[in-house]
């Protein structure tokens, strides 16, 4: 009975030792995310001159002057009053939504396919499509540029701009939708679509009663996904965008101009960009991580 | 006649000026010429066409977009000016002359990175000149209405007789330095070297050297490095390494006329005795300076100028704006005095060669695509005529801190005034706390004119240097700059670094 | 393309024929190619648009010398654009440092976004973990890299500040530093600097995905390895790690992937420098295509930069498919 008792103990003090452990390396992990945000948000709302203080090296204590100052929001309201940044965000918005939308409502489809299908040379097929999101994106800016000429996306017009910009976001998007998802639907059991089929189901019919609604959780994370590359963007926005469908990122690089990186901008406009995240964060938590039926289907 | 003259004068955006100042008279503006009827048709000819300038994001081309309006009025031309990175705006032009599409009816050409590879995509300027339906401006165009050779540093390439730009912008190089630090430490400085801590336009490039020892020695509270250089790879690196280069001996890459450029070079210098030399000596400077200097450009160096970490930057006339802004800046509030940049010293040049100021520049200049269809190249000349005209420059100056390239502008008397800091017309701000109880109540009306006295004197042979103006210009600078950053960082001796350079180079030229 | 075809022929048919033609037709074309390709045709078909004549001109290109001037026409080179990269000093640093790039990035990634996805698994608050860690993954490169250039700046940063406090650096500078980093083998401090900025962006990209391959993990086999008395380790190599392989892998191939495509943070924290100790290859390739404008060269670069990606593609993806054949076997 001791012994046992002695057993446990030295297990509890094992396993309160590995707990500690954890913690710290959850709380390691959550500085090293937080702190550079920390940083920017609390940047973003000072003077240039005090957001360029630091204290001297191995001054730990002095450190905690970074919460001393007056804060402004003057480069919050400048974003929006100086530069349009309520268009690029729309912009932004407008493009790589409609992007990751196109993505993903083409992508399932073909994910299904690749999942589902018994095509010759289908390893190939699938492996072409992931190819095309490689090259890099440098050596065939120029005849996409001739693409887009010819298409007349490149005119001044915003429309036509926000279309090539999701023309150009589809390109990197649909690829990754179509690998992301493929592996979700490999994973719902062929028997429920058969047992469908017996019912008097037609393919598609039984796609979209049976698969989509199961493949939610999939398709909304490659939607998130989707949407955050696309909304990082930077050089597809650059050269395609122009200046009526300039994007948030674009906005921001341009900041920095030739005689001054505008700081506080920039930081601001970052900090903005952390923002969805906060709602995204829920869709996130619903679907994607809570949401994974698919263990419990397979099983 | 009266009338028609006011109402040409409302049209270009003068009609404060002629009560303001009454230099109308005196400059040259041949402004009846201008409101003559068939002239006003001349720039009402392509009204409603639609027109793209491609710039970088300088001061000038921000200040003209915030004050396009006059030229919409005379011309009726709807115009669109896209401001971006160089890097962007080489990037863009590039690919659209390379592409034949001109859609960019004129865009922004910086002498060498874009106008030395890329010039035969731009329309020749004398075609336009010599065109008599299209309008002239006062003054004209001539060479001589402009800075000392600014329109062959800016238009003219090799042996092409074609003027490819105007010179629309000036960005040179001066040297500023921080007067109050420099007399609040003069004692210590002389009681370590026995010299005062002084800086003049015969200070040497080894005395800032010696500077920067004393600054980084003494760990100030107030400043903690001499100099704030600007080595980061590219062009940046390649303007910060040619005034020390050229200031110690004059010494070029190779020996062509440095304002026409060369097709085809030759051989270069690189490797030599002078080369070698003062490699190791900016390796020097290099350690003495902000150590961020390496990766710093210009803005990066501006940053750690005003940030009150650095003494002296050799910086850009334009950055003046930004040194003055008590908001931004700790070195505003009268504490930057501006001077030519350092000269040679006779101890760091091989030879006899001659020690001077070395003074470079990037001078940005309007060109006309020749891919644009030739109805929007005119109404592109129209514009590019109007933004480098006196009057656009010297409203640009006043009103948002421009950098003019026609003379005239620097003669007009308040700008003369504003050279000076004593007689320079300031306006008042909300007032600015810099340190603990000094206030700035005001600053300069134009910022940028304390520059200028350094900077007419800087833009002269011996001192100036402008090459080189060669076609390949941005991948030798990479190969410069690459091979110098690794002197630098230890990573090579200057001997090989240099002697890397000149086979690397030489092989681009196909030597 | 079917519908249009029946709204025209109904009128010279009566409705009941109409609807047989038209079903007959619709059926004939429908049956010219099977359920599965048909619904992936408008993907191929977007991908084959906007893929085919980029890659050919790539090609085309890599042969040539790319005309400078208006009224000069590009001249063929044959195969110089890919021999004179042997001795390109530039080229080869490139690609000594994407290697680099890869494997410290994908590394660090992999094994520290797969430890922190396992341990806030099903802890209290998850939820809330989440939503934090993956926030670096909204800040858009370009504006990571200047948040990172305001860290690392010597004048002003935070992050230099911390790192010469507490005493991991020793040199006086991190974005102007070319001395290599903890060992003289390693590359520059300055590419290590580079290297962090990417880990702090997408290191939550591992963590979301793992954390959804962690979920599907079927319970019973935990079970399962929890009455065979597996510890934590052996649960995780047995289980869990055969589970989450293959989203694993996809996130992989798409972080190696877009280290090769994109550049936004090499491009705003050091352009290559210092001393060319952060000019991986495809910034490099940048250099010579939109720098130096050789178009031909860099043609030439890019596709070689694109045979290599699909070669460690092709590495991966067959990883993948193994793994499903091993699960087909034994199942």
């Amino acid at each position: 009975m001791a012994r046992t008792e002695l057993v446990s103990k030295a297990a509890k003090r094992k396993r309160a030792f590995w707990r500690t452990l954890m913690y710290i390396a959850i709380a390691a992990f959550f500085l090293w995310t937080t702190l550079p945000l920390l940083i920017m948000a609390l940047s973003s709302i000072k003077e240039h001159r005090d957001a360029f203080q630091i204290p001297q090296v191995g001054d730990w204590l002095g450190a905690l002057k970074i919460a001393s100052f007056s804060p402004t929001f003057h480069h919050y309201t400048d974003l929006f009053t100086k530069e349009h940044f309520a268009q690029f965000i729309l912009n932004s918005v407008i493009a790589s939504g409609s992007a990751s939308i196109i993505a993903v409502s083409l992508g399932s489809l073909a994910a299904y396919g690749l999942a589902r299908g018994k095509i010759p040379g289908e390893q190939h097929l699938s492996f072409w499509i992931l190819s095309t999101r490689m090259a890099p994106v440098v050596a065939v800016m120029v005849p996409l540029y001739s693409i887009f000429t010819g298409l007349g996306l490149l005119e001044p017009s915003r429309w036509r701009n926000l279309l090539g910009l999701i023309l150009a976001y589809t390109t990197f998007d649909l690829p990754f939708a179509v690998w992301f998802m493929r592996s979700f639907f490999e994973d719902i059991p062929v028997e429920l679509e058969e047992a469908a089929k017996v019912d008097g189901c037609s393919n598609l019919k039984a796609f979209r009663k049976i698969i989509l609604p199961l493949a939610m959780p999939g398709i909304v994370a490659a939607l998130i996904l989707c949407l955050i590359f696309s909304w990082n963007d930077f050089i597809f926005a650059s050269i395609f965008g122009q200046q009526a469908a300039k994007t948030l990122p674009v906005a921001t690089s341009e900041l920095h101009s030739t005689v001054s990186i505008e700081w506080g901008g920039i930081l601001a406009s970052g900090t903005l960009l952390v923002v969805p995240m906060l709602f995204l964060g829920l869709l996130v938590k619903k679907y994607l991580v809570q949401g994974m039926t698919m263990g419990a289907v397979r099983q | 006649m009266d009338v028609t003259r006011r109402e040409a004068l409302k049209k270009i955006g003068l009609g404060g000026l002629v009560l303001v100042g009454g230099h109308i008279v005196k400059s040259p503006l041949g402004l009846t010429q201008l409101a003559h009827a068939s002239d006003d048709k001349k720039w009402k000819q392509f009204a409603g066409s639609k027109i793209v300038f491609m710039s970088e994001d300088t001061p000038p081309t921000a200040a003209i977009k915030s004050k396009i309006k006059p030229f919409l009025e005379l011309t009726g031309i709807d115009i669109e000016i896209i401001e971006e990175h160089l890097d962007i705006v080489a990037e863009k032009v590039g690919i659209d002359v390379r592409g034949r599409k001109g859609a960019y009816a004129c865009y922004y050409s910086q002498d060498k990175p874009i106008g030395a590879p890329f010039y035969k995509h731009a329309e020749d300027l004398r075609k336009f000149e010599k065109d008599p339906t299209l309008p002239k401006v006062p003054d004209g165009t001539g060479s001589d209405v402009w800075l000392h050779r600014f329109l062959d540093i800016t238009g003219r390439f090799y042996d092409d007789p074609k003027i490819a730009a105007y010179p629309y912008d000036n960005a040179v190089a001066v040297m500023m330095y921080r007067k109050d630090l420099f007399e609040k430490y003069s004692p210590n400085f002389e009681a370590e070297t026995g010299k005062p801590l002084v800086y003049t336009d015969k200070t040497t490039w080894k005395e800032v050297l010696e500077i920067c020892k004393f600054f980084k020695k003494a760990k100030f509270p107030d400043v903690k490095y001499g100099i704030a250089l600007q080595g980061r790879e590219g062009w940046g690196g390649q303007l910060d390494y040619q005034r020390v280069s050229y200031a110690n001996g004059m010494w070029l890459e190779w020996d062509f006329d440095d304002y026409f450029g060369a097709v085809n070079p030759g051989p270069c210098k690189w490797g030599d005795e002078q080369s070698i030399m003062t490699m190791g000596n900016y390796k020097e400077l290099m350690k003495y300076a902000h150590p961020d200097s390496l990766t710093n450009d210009w803005s990066g160096a501006n940053t750690a100028y005003i940030t009150g970490l650095a003494a002296m930057q050799p910086q850009y006339g334009e950055f003046a704006a930004v040194v003055e802004d008590p908001k931004q800046s700790k070195a505003a509030g009268g504490r930057t005095v501006y001077d030519l940049c350092p000269k040679g010293d006779p101890s760091w040049i091989v030879g006899n060669g001659k020690a001077v100021n070395g003074t470079n520049f990037g001078i940005g200049g309007i060109a006309i695509n020749h891919w644009a269809k030739p109805e929007l190249q005119k109404a592109a000349y129209l514009f590019a005529l109007w933004s480098t005209s006196h009057d656009t420059q010297y409203m640009v100056l006043k009103d948002v801190g421009g950098t003019p390239t026609r003379k005239s502008v620097f003669e007009m008397p308040d700008v003369k005034k504003a050279f000076v800091r004593a007689t320079a017309p300031m306006k008042k701000i909300k007032p600015v706390e810099m340190d603990k109880g000094v206030m700035v109540d005001k600053v300069p009306l134009m910022p940028n004119a304390l520059t200028y006295g350094p900077i007419l004197k800087g833009i002269w042979k011996p001192d100036t240097v402008v090459g080189p103006k060669v076609p390949k210009f941005n991948e030798y600078i990479q190969i410069q700059t690459s091979e110098i950053q690794k002197c630098v960082a230890g990573l090579k001796s200057p001997k090989e670094a240099c002697l890397e350079i000149k086979k690397k180079t030489d092989r681009l030229f196909r030597v | 393309m079917a519908h249009l075809k029946d709204g025209t022929m109904s009128q010279n048919v009566s409705p009941l024929q109409s609807e047989n033609a038209f079903s007959r037709l619709f059926d004939r074309i429908k049956g010219m190619l099977p359920f599965h390709l048909w619904i992936m045709l408008p993907t191929i078909i977007v991908l084959a648009a906007i893929t085919i004549y980029p890659f050919i001109w790539m090609i085309v290109m890599s042969f040539k010398e790319t005309a400078m001037n208006p009224g000069e026409s590009d001249i063929w080179v044959g195969l110089y654009n890919y021999t004179r990269l042997l001795d390109d000093e530039p080229f080869i640093n490139g690609v000594k440092l994407l290697l680099w790039y890869f494997l410290l990035c994908l590394s660090i990634e992999v094994l520290v976004g797969t430890s922190v996805a396992l341990l806030i698994n099903n802890v209290k608050w998850e939820n809330f973990f989440i939503i934090i860690f993956i926030m670096p993954m909204m800040v858009a490169p370009i504006i990571v890299g200047y948040l990172f250039r305001f860290l690392y700046n010597v004048s002003f940063g935070w992050g230099y500040w911390l790192l010469k406090s507490s005493g991991l650096m020793s040199g006086e500078t991190i974005l102007a530093n070319a001395k290599p980093w903890l060992f003289s083998f390693f590359p520059s401090t300055a590419f290590m600097a580079v290297v962090a900025a990417d880990v702090w962006e997408w290191t939550p990209l591992i963590i979301l995905i793992v954390l959804a391959g962690l979920k599907a993990v079927p319970q019973d086999q935990l079970e399962a390895a929890r009455v065979d008395g597996a510890g934590p380790v052996r649960t995780f190599l047995e289980v869990t790690l055969p589970n989450i392989k293959s989203v694993l892998l996809i996130a992989l191939v798409v972080r190696f992937m877009d280290n090769v495509r994109y550049i936004d943070l090499i491009y705003v924290l050091t352009k290559g420098g210092p001393a060319d100790t952060t000019k991986i290859l495809p910034f490099y390739l940048y250099n010579v295509s939109f720098r130096y404008f050789e178009f031909g060269r860099g043609a030439a670069i890019g596709f070689i930069l694109l045979l290599f990606t699909i070669f460690m593609g092709l590495f991966f993806v067959n990883v993948v498919f193994k793994k499903k054949k091993e699960v087909s076997n034994s199942g």
